[in-house]
């Protein structure tokens, strides 16, 4: 049984068909890429799946379970994390509270920061939370942790997120254009921690626009036009598929 | 739309058509009974809703002893503000057509009443308004038996002449008419006063004001104002700085409310109003009826007496002439009726001949003071 | 002097109190709850009807019932503060009301609240004590201070620094500041933003119970108080910076002084001017206040 089942899904705005019918299922430890023109639909998949919007008709399963209209916060709970296009960690609260929020063994409302009471943790948490710790100096973050998130760059503002995503510890993860404004050595970087998820068992679904990379990372690909699937394989056969060409040149 | 017009259409009709039956009920008990109907407007609500309370059931009081059983008072609430006394005065006069109110009982609501009653040509006779303004304005429909400010400032003024003196005022109508006159009545003695402190209606926190008191060397401390209430949080605050000063109140310190607010602050201070005359038998009487039927003793003993005396004064005034406003004016003006309160008659502006006393607060009781 | 500026603290130390709970619930749902200052002045009303109750019909003495009646009125007002969120001003919201809508619905929920207290009360003034007789405030450096005074100063201090701590330094702060900067960001890390906000909403009510029934001390309790102190703290938020708990101290604190000095040498009748135009010259020179969140 897949991990994430996507069955007939469908949501419009005001009569415009933002997802229309879609079905798809993404395995245990795949990562998938997830393409398509400008508004086909993909952001508008994401918020579907974490109920930021209600469907209009249609389920989404994870692990079995029906999450179709948990709230929000439940999802999250579950193990899925996802992160957004325009890189949005919390902007008043410092990198440090971002990261508590996130992780993983707090989703329960409690007193007292992970970093404030990291020694009294048990032993598996204590190796994640290290983990972390580590991550935060690789990336450069290490000095900053004080520093209010929206005091940080743009490419920084990413690998926050990117360090929330691992701190929650989710099963599925959902990545929105990760790589969109990076310099080289950030896309270097994002790429690593990628590699990192998928190699601890993560599952992961990713939007992005740069071909090049998706066809690097990903397993497979699901190409989405208009709200449809339209491809569903690896990404060398369905990027020489006719109907995948024309709609990204327009036609 | 057309069901939603046709429910609108069918609600406003339903309306109108209740008020009408509800006004017709009205006039046809009018018609088969012919009772008479008087008014009242007073505080019944409100920061003087105590001494309110008091002026109903003595009107009660006073009709039940008469056994006049034709007679009805139809009571309406001033909140002890001019808009709703207005108010009030409109349907009495208007909707009601009472020939005679009684009230109101704060003077910024028997003022506001005056060009209604003026207009409607209807007579108000107040127990409980003290404005000096009430003796100008008043006009030829108004009478009070309850004793203009004017005669208070002349007591107050004679008592704490030549002294250090603070006074600490509210900026209403009533506040600022007291105040004003005071003053020119202390100037005749050669008395100015060491401090002049004025605050807005509703102010709790009066301490900066008595440190400026404290500062001007005051020996003596007069509050003025219709607020029970602030009246007995300046006294309260003024003991918690520890100010060592003779502390006059206007005849707001009836109101229960001055003790709750400023508990055993309270004793000592003086108050210059009407007082009941314990020594008339009568008055005993009155009071012992006032608790046997209520329950409880009334808040002021000599606004209960006041009161009591109107209705019997208007009483009398419809047996001599009828229920009309203009023959009971007249009448008013010639009587010397022997009253609770004293011999009450009325000069040409309304005042009556009821004066006002120095009283003390002695063990929770406001007390007569020997001059 | 001295005595005017002591006077001003003790009135600030009010106002302030009150505004800590009206900051916290700011910084968990972005909008400014001024029904808040009626929700304090119902459970004061509350305090003071069981302490009547306990004192006068259970032979309790008047701190006993004082504490007794606080103790259950906060509670029960703290429940009324999440059916405040729940029935009121997340329909609103989930509606897609503007923060607009939401004041003016805050301020008809605050006098229909001003309303029932009169209905239920009466119009007349109630007074709370904690003892029979009234007595003298201390005395240091020429000015007058009373125990209540010095107690309601000492509780303002305390809940500053609680609450600050709070906010900043728990992780269910964080968790209520992100619930503010942005819900759905924060519910995508998995923080239970519902119960954050009834959280936050429970704390604060229970908070303006205490505040609010500490000042009936001083100024016994009418209806329209909760009017009254409203206006008072959104002064004094503004001033020492909406969301921050220093703030709200400051805040307070500078609007006590400055009614007070402006009482002193312009005459009291300018209390309230002075109190706006203060408020003016912050939204003209500082409009996002002195602290941060």
């Amino acid at each position: 049984m897949s991990l994430l089942q996507i069955k007939n899904i469908s949501k419009s705005f005001d009569g415009l068909k933002a997802l229309h019918n879609l079905s798809f299922n993404v395995n245990d430890g795949e990562i998938v890429g997830v393409i398509g023109p400008n508004g086909a639909g993909k952001s508008t998949l994401f918020n579907a799946i974490m109920n930021h919007i209600n469907k209009d008709s249609g389920d989404i399963y994870f692990d079995g379970i029906n999450i179709t209209k948990k709230p929000t916060h439940q999802i999250a709970g579950m193990g899925i994390v996802r992160t957004f296009q325009d890189s949005q960690p919390l902007p008043q609260i410092s990198v440090q509270e971002n990261l508590d929020l996130a992780f993983k063994y707090q989703t329960d409302i409690s007193l007292v920061s992970v970093f404030g009471r990291h020694k009294f943790l048990q032993e598996e948490q204590q190796v994640h939370f290290t983990k972390i710790k580590e991550l935060l100096h690789e990336v450069g973050l290490g000095s900053k942790l004080n520093v209010q998130a929206q005091d940080l760059s743009y490419g920084q503002g990413k690998l926050l997120e990117m360090l929330k995503v691992i701190a929650s510890d989710a099963r599925l993860i959902l990545l929105d254009e990760p790589f969109s404004g990076l310099f080289p050595e950030m896309i270097k970087l994002v790429t690593k921690l990628i590699y990192d998820l998928s190699a601890s068992g993560k599952t992961i679904l990713l939007v992005e626009h740069n071909m090049q990379l998706i066809e690097e990372i990903c397993d497979r690909v699901i190409v989405m036009d208009a709200g449809q699937k339209i491809a569903d394989g690896d990404f060398k056969t369905v990027t020489k598929q006719q109907n995948v060409i024309d709609s990204y040149l327009g036609k | 739309m057309n069901k939603q017009k046709h429910i609108l259409l069918a609600t406003m009709l339903t309306v109108v058509v209740a008020l009408v039956l509800g006004g017709c009920s009205t006039k046809v008990a009018n018609l088969s009974q012919e009772k008479i109907k008087l008014g009242y407007v007073g505080p019944l609500t409100g920061d003087l809703a105590s001494i309110g309370n008091d002026e109903k059931r003595a009107i009660q009081l006073a009709l039940t002893a008469s056994g006049r059983t034709d007679i009805e008072v139809i009571f309406e609430d001033s909140h002890c503000n001019g808009q709703a006394g207005s108010n009030a005065a409109q349907k009495l006069v208007n909707v009601d057509q009472v020939q005679l109110i009684m009230g109101a009982g704060c003077s910024d609501a028997t003022l506001a009443m005056l060009p209604i009653i003026q207009q409607g040509q209807v007579v108000l006779f107040s127990s409980l308004s003290t404005s000096p303004e009430l003796t100008k304005v008043g006009g030829e429909y108004f009478f009070r038996n309850a004793p203009s400010d004017d005669k208070a400032t002349e007591v107050l003024a004679k008592l704490i002449k030549n002294k250090k003196i603070a006074l600490v005022s509210e900026n209403n109508d009533f506040g600022q008419a007291f105040l004003n006159d005071l003053k020119v009545k202390l100037a005749e003695f050669d008395t100015t006063p060491v401090a002049d402190e004025i605050f807005n209606t509703g102010t709790t926190d009066y301490k900066t004001i008595l440190q400026k008191v404290k500062e001007s060397k005051a020996e003596v401390l007069a509050v003025i104002s219709n607020s029970p209430v602030s009246n007995g949080l300046v006294i309260k605050q003024a003991k918690e700085l520890g100010l060592e000063m003779a502390y006059y109140g206007t005849d707001s310190i009836a109101g229960s409310e001055f003790s709750d607010t400023a508990q055993d602050a309270a004793e000592g201070v003086y108050a210059i109003l009407v007082a009941a005359n314990t020594a008339d038998d009568r008055v005993n009487k009155l009071l012992q009826l006032y608790e046997n039927t209520y329950l409880e003793g009334p808040a002021s003993d000599a606004y209960t007496v006041l009161s009591y005396d109107r209705m019997n004064i208007v009483l009398k005034a419809i047996d001599a002439v009828g229920y009309d406003a203009e023959a009971i004016r007249n009448y008013l003006h010639t009587i010397n009726y022997d009253g609770l309160a004293g011999y009450t008659s009325f000069d040409e502006n309304g005042d009556s001949s009821i004066l006002p006393l120095v009283l003390r607060f002695e063990d929770g009781e406001l007390v007569p003071v020997q001059q | 002097m001295f005595q005017v500026l002591v006077n001003g603290i003790i009135v600030g130390g009010i106002y302030a109190l009150i505004t800590i709970g009206f900051n916290l619930i700011y910084s968990a749902v972005r909008f400014y709850h001024l029904a808040y200052g009626a929700v304090g002045i119902l459970g004061a009303y509350l305090t003071y009807q069981i302490q009547k109750f306990i004192f006068e019909t259970q032979g309790g003495g008047l701190i006993t019932g004082f504490l007794f009646g606080l103790l259950i009125s906060s509670i029960v007002t703290g429940m009324l503060g999440i059916l405040i969120w729940k029935f009121l001003y997340r329909p609103l919201r989930k509606n897609g009301a503007s923060n607009v809508s939401m004041i003016v619905a805050s301020f008809g929920l605050l006098i229909i609240l001003q309303n029932l207290i009169g209905l239920i009360f009466g119009q007349s003034a109630k007074t709370i004590r904690l003892s029979e007789v009234t007595t003298q405030g201390y005395e240091f450096l020429s000015a007058s201070i009373t125990k209540n005074q010095i107690l309601i100063l000492i509780v303002t201090l305390v809940s500053v620094f609680v609450f600050e701590l709070f906010l900043h330094r728990t992780k269910i702060g964080t968790a209520i500041r992100a619930v503010g900067q942005n819900s759905q960001l924060a519910a995508v890390v998995g923080v239970k933003t519902e119960k954050v906000i009834y959280i936050t909403f429970f704390i604060a009510s229970f908070l303006s119970v205490l505040a609010s029934s500490l000042i009936a001390l001083e100024i016994s309790l009418k209806p329209t108080y909760g009017l009254m102190l409203i206006l008072k703290v959104i002064v004094a938020s503004i001033i020492g910076g909406i969301g921050s708990m220093r703030g709200a101290l400051v805040g307070g604190l500078m609007l006590g002084v400055a009614e007070n000095f402006g009482a002193y040498y312009f005459g009291s009748q300018w209390q309230d001017t002075v109190a706006f135009g203060l408020l003016v010259i912050f939204l003209l020179v500082r409009p996002q206040g002195l602290f941060k969140k």
